[in-house]
């Protein structure tokens, strides 16, 4: 990515953050939401279910090498404070390599920065296996679970003529739970 | 939510075998390679154009790179070493961008290639449309074309992203095989990297 592109996403990631007031930095929460559950893929498959309270689940795959995925990442965001009160569960899943302490740190890192009050995991399995597991070839990449704890939909790279984008990720989610606001 | 549970699990079965056409939505094993020419390309440092009809080798070998992309990074020694050793073997390496991101062009190519020293071709297509019939969704991601240029083996380059872990050479296995006249054991695998940027509007 070219710098031009990081400077405006800065710029915007900053407007943002004024604009819906993220709390000041410092306080324990946010050092919190920096820290990644590890878990392996069965533990991970055990803390979505243990999310009872949730209508509807996105899971999120991501690294923090993946341009794409940290570009859209403030959607996501935003899609849990539209959608959270009304039974939305976001979840980002690392797919960082865990043994690799300074891709773990800069997820972290990135974590912090955007302030990710979400539930946050980095899948403890040799790196590439998450692929595997998801049955994906590249991130970003988003699953939607239902009350029934079944898949609903994915929104994959993975057919070069229909990409996904996060609008229609937030369109899915808005046409199951309602407009936001 | 105990739901959840089996969906994933059967995710996770579905993805253990490899059959022609499991991860490629678009082509097949045996189907023959979409064909490209005239693209703008790099070569030992210098501009140079890209046409398959142009490539007289026995077997071709077509991978879809991004320079931006780690994974792709992270293979490129194992690239430039695959094509040193199979040179003067009758087999030919392409490097194929389709990249609509600054970087991935062919600026970025000529100092990608100059900074990792690639002794490969490397071009660019700019509209995506080879990269689209190919139906490339991710690089790394190779393809292996035979004598008659059809598809014989589509994926990854090996089973891991880590070189000191990786126990099977999907590519090196693939173009032996077709070398001695024998089918390729495994003809499609996961190639999992970074999503191709296509241009928007196509």
């Amino acid at each position: 990515m070219n710098k031009t592109t990081c400077s405006i996403m800065l710029a915007a990631t900053m407007a943002l953050s004024a604009i819906v007031g993220y709390s000041a930095a410092g306080d324990s929460k946010e050092d919190q939401t920096a820290r990644m559950e590890r878990l392996d893929w069965i533990k991970f498959q055990a803390r979505l279910k243990s999310l009872k309270d949730a209508k509807y689940t996105i899971v999120d795959a991501w690294a923090s090498n993946c341009g794409p995925c940290k570009e859209n990442f403030p959607h996501l965001l935003d899609m849990h404070k539209k959608y959270g009160a009304k039974g939305l569960k976001v979840v980002s899943l690392s797919l960082d390599d865990p043994s690799d302490q300074t891709a773990v740190g800069e997820a972290e890192k990135f974590l912090k920065q955007k302030n990710a009050d979400i539930i946050n995991v980095l899948l403890d399995e040799d790196y590439g296996v998450g692929f595997e597991k998801l049955n994906i070839s590249a991130i970003p990449a988003v699953f939607l679970f239902g009350p029934d704890g079944k898949e609903i939909n994915r929104f994959t790279m993975d057919d070069p003529n229909n990409q996904f984008t996060y609008d229609q990720v937030e369109k899915a989610v808005a046409a199951l739970l309602g407009a936001g606001s | 939510m105990r739901k959840v549970l089996m969906s994933f699990a059967v995710i996770a079965v579905l993805a253990v075998p490899t059959f022609a056409g499991k991860y490629n939505k678009v082509v097949s094993i045996g189907e023959k390679a979409p064909d490209f020419s005239g693209l703008p390309a790099v070569f030992n440092g210098e501009d140079t154009s890209l046409s398959l009809v142009d490539v007289k080798d026995e077997v071709v070998v077509v991978v879809f790179l991004g320079n931006h992309c780690p994974v792709v990074q992270q293979y490129e020694d194992r690239l430039i070493e695959f094509t040193k050793d199979y040179e003067g073997k009758g087999v030919r390496v392409i490097g194929l961008s389709v990249n609509d991101i600054d970087s991935d062009r062919i600026p970025g190519i000529k100092s990608y290639t100059k900074d990792h020293k690639s002794n490969y071709i490397y071009g660019y297509d700019e509209s995506g449309k080879v990269g689209k019939a190919y139906g490339a969704s991710n690089t790394p991601q190779f393809f292996v074309l035979d004598k008659e240029r059809k598809i014989r083996y589509t994926g990854a380059m090996d089973d891991n992203m880590n070189e000191t872990k990786v126990t099977k050479t999907y590519l090196r296995d693939a173009v032996d095989a077709l070398l001695k006249g024998e089918s390729p054991k495994v003809e499609e695998t996961r190639a999992a990297g970074c999503g191709i940027k296509y241009k928007k509007g196509d």
